[in-house]
């Protein structure tokens, strides 16, 4: 894969009603390790999820849930990504996440689901991946 | 610690074990570290501890409390289960508790279960189940309780005059403080009837990323928290010294100590400014640890901490009645530590955990239930961490003897090592201002995050092993139930929209305003005056909403970082 200029950006996201950040601090360090550009948020509404990766014009959003929100929050970000024509940037989500919920995730658009206790290597090379 | 024949001695024998091990080993090491880095030789021997005098370690029930609290350990007073639950409506919280109560959860000697609350994610930060902010979150980890009609539910046919509430939430603790308040009244019983603790974790910000008010607008409103409660409410334990989420964000035990201490030093300062005696609100104070998977650290820092406190309690504010200087310890076994993978692993991790507490001589214990990684817990994994509990006080024998492991040259080290290291850390975090300006700088996160990265950073390269999760992975992973939230959200919302209907609207405005204005005085030092005017809104029909925002306006509210 060749490198390119510019780094791959990333939006990390999560809702400030959900009080644990360990799993996305974690993931933003690993991403910038790789030379990744991260962009670290909290949010309220999901509609503010979506003005950061306009106004940031981010490659990928990953959205971290682990005391809940996923179904909703999600499903609203997917909406108005459609709704604003930015369905080429790849949503990957992560956290306590039901195995019966992944399907019902990547049928909304997600890429990918990292349920806790994946490892950060997996995520990074994931992102490059696709985006490398 | 040892007369000179001893040290003789042991300096004799310890050579013929140093020609055993070159023997065996030649030159090579066996170091190694606790989980919080603290360097760990490969054995302990009387000399490690020579230097302590006995009466660091002393008896339980006696200064400096090192070994207990009490002259007699559990075989007088068993520890007090205090597992925690909550979803849905507060009728089906109520109802999966009284589950527990039923199955034998603990309370104090003669006393009956606690009674163990909390509110969801929206609630925690002060949003009722019909504001935007909650779609999605209405039940979730905690019931919905948006209205003294809700909390009115949660408590129906519970007898708050003989149980140990605990008030599982943190910056809505004055709301909720005033519904048991009203409550109380309603039911006629007498304010210093009530026993029990209002988490009222106000100092969050310092490990967790969740919005709350600014540190020194905090302390003001715990002020006057404490100020009620001390004068009406002389059993409410007013606040729980969160040091577990310290560890479980990504912190160490050595901060675990240090960082709490900071923020008990700075209200206690705070509350002694407008003339409230430690002696008497101090004896209020609880502290909350993790159970960690390193088991001597975790013993060693339950000890450590008590010591600590009844020095700090009684040398830097002054405090002669013992119960001040006792620190309240309860315990919950570290949820970072359980893995989703091979999840019935989990059990065997939090009967670990809940071991090293037991043998710490804690007053209180919550043993995480196995299925934490994937959810709130089922009935079945609910009653699992329980049992573990029951299993360990009814057929093991261990809590027969108070502090066994007192006299341990490893443990008495250890515990002396991490009150060293703590006491060092703490002196560090004062130099830098104290914990208002630590937190204001953003301080203690980046510590507990670098902690985090680090942690994670070993288990990707295999440097730090968990089971099943970086070593004997499984590729079929083990089923298990997972709890299933119900529908609750428009039953909620509905609740509150009735609630609203039906009050004397004007009443309500006028409380509210009538809040503000103790607020605003309260903040420019006044005291005495805000927990009544929280109470008066609460009476007058306002919401947790209506009180939050208030609040909120006044004292300021958000993310530090």
């Amino acid at each position: 894969m060749s490198q390119k200029e510019k780094p791959i950006k990333v939006l990390l996201s999560r809702s400030q009603l959900d009080c644990h950040q360990r799993g996305l601090v974690t993931v933003a360090a690993a991403l910038r390790d790789a030379g990744m550009e991260v962009v670290y948020t909290t949010f309220l509404m999901p509609e503010e999820v979506v003005k950061t990766a306009v106004e940031e014009d981010v490659d990928v959003i990953g959205l971290s849930f682990l005391a809940w929100g996923q179904m909703h929050i999600t499903a609203e970000v997917m909406r108005l990504l459609k709704e604003r024509n930015l369905s080429d940037v790849m949503v990957i989500v992560g956290g306590i996440i039901r195995d019966e919920q992944i399907p019902k995730l990547l049928e909304m658009g997600v890429s990918r689901v990292f349920p806790v206790g994946s490892s950060t290597t997996e995520i990074v090379d994931y992102i490059r991946s696709k985006k490398g | 610690m040892f007369d000179k024949a001893t040290r003789e001695k042991v300096k004799q024998i310890k050579e013929e074990w140093k020609q055993e091990y070159q023997k065996r080993y030649d030159d090579k090491e066996f170091n190694s570290t606790t989980y919080s880095g603290i360097p760990v030789k490969p054995v302990y021997t009387p000399e490690d501890i020579e230097h302590l005098d006995y009466k660091e370690i002393g008896m339980p029930g006696i200064f400096p409390y090192t070994r207990g609290l009490y002259p007699v350990g559990y075989r007088a007073q068993p520890w007090v289960s205090q597992q925690a639950t909550g979803y849905g409506l507060p009728e089906q919280t109520r109802e999966r508790y009284e589950l527990l109560a039923k199955e034998g959860l603990r309370g104090y000697e003669g006393r009956e279960p606690p009674y163990f609350t909390g509110q969801d994610q929206a609630g925690m930060l002060g949003y009722d189940a019909d504001h935007p902010v909650a779609k999605g979150w209405v039940g979730m980890t905690g019931p919905s309780v948006s209205t003294f009609e809700d909390f009115e539910l949660l408590f129906e046919g519970v007898d708050i005059s003989n149980r140990n509430l605990v008030l599982g939430v943190f910056d809505t603790s004055p709301v909720f403080l005033a519904w048991l308040v009203m409550l109380a009244e309603k039911r006629g019983v007498p304010l210093d009837k009530l026993h029990g603790l209002s988490l009222n974790s106000f100092f969050r910000q310092m490990y967790l990323e969740h919005p709350s008010f600014p540190p020194s607008s905090a302390l003001k409103i715990n002020r006057e928290f404490i100020k009620y409660c001390t004068e009406n409410l002389p059993y409410w334990n007013t606040v729980n010294f969160n040091m577990y989420d310290i560890i479980e964000c990504g912190g160490n035990a050595i901060q675990e100590l240090a960082f709490i201490l900071s923020v008990v030093i700075a209200l206690v300062e705070e509350c002694m400014k407008v003339g409230l005696d430690p002696n008497v609100f101090v004896t209020r104070f609880n502290f909350h640890m993790a159970g960690h998977m390193d088991f001597f650290e975790t013993i060693a820092k339950i000890r450590a901490l008590r010591r600590m406190w009844a020095k700090l309690a009684r040398n830097r504010f002054g405090c002669t009645n013992p119960r001040a200087l006792k620190a309240i310890i309860n315990v919950k076994t570290a949820g970072a530590t359980y893995t989703r993978q091979q999840p019935l692993n989990n059990l065997i991790r939090g009967c670990i955990e809940t071991l090293a507490a037991v043998l710490a001589d804690v007053n209180a214990l919550w043993t995480t239930h196995y299925d934490d990684p994937l959810a709130i817990p089922t009935e079945q994994a609910a009653i699992l961490g329980l049992r573990t509990q029951q299993i360990i006080l009814y057929e093991t024998g261990i809590p027969n003897v108070s502090d066994p492991l007192a006299g341990s040259y490893y443990v008495e080290w250890l515990t002396s090592r991490i009150e060293e290291e703590a006491t060092k850390l703490l002196q560090r975090i004062e130099q830098m201002g104290g914990w208002v300006k630590c937190l204001e700088a953003g301080w203690f996160r980046k510590e507990i995050d670098r902690g985090a990265i680090e942690w994670r950073r070993k288990v990707d390269k295999g440097e730090t092993i968990v089971v099943g999760m970086n070593k004997f992975v499984m590729r079929e992973e083990q089923k298990v139930p997972v709890f299933e939230y119900p529908e609750v959200e428009d039953i909620a919302i509905e609740r509150v929209k009735k609630f609203k209907e039906k009050r004397d609207i004007a009443l309500t405005r006028a409380a509210l305003a009538e809040l503000k204005e103790a607020a605003q005085r309260v903040d420019r030092g006044e005291s005495g005056l805000l927990m009544p005017a929280v109470i008066k809104c609460a009476k007058a029909d306002a919401t947790l909403g209506e009180i939050m925002d208030v609040l909120k306006e006044v004292f300021g509210w958000g993310l530090i970082t």
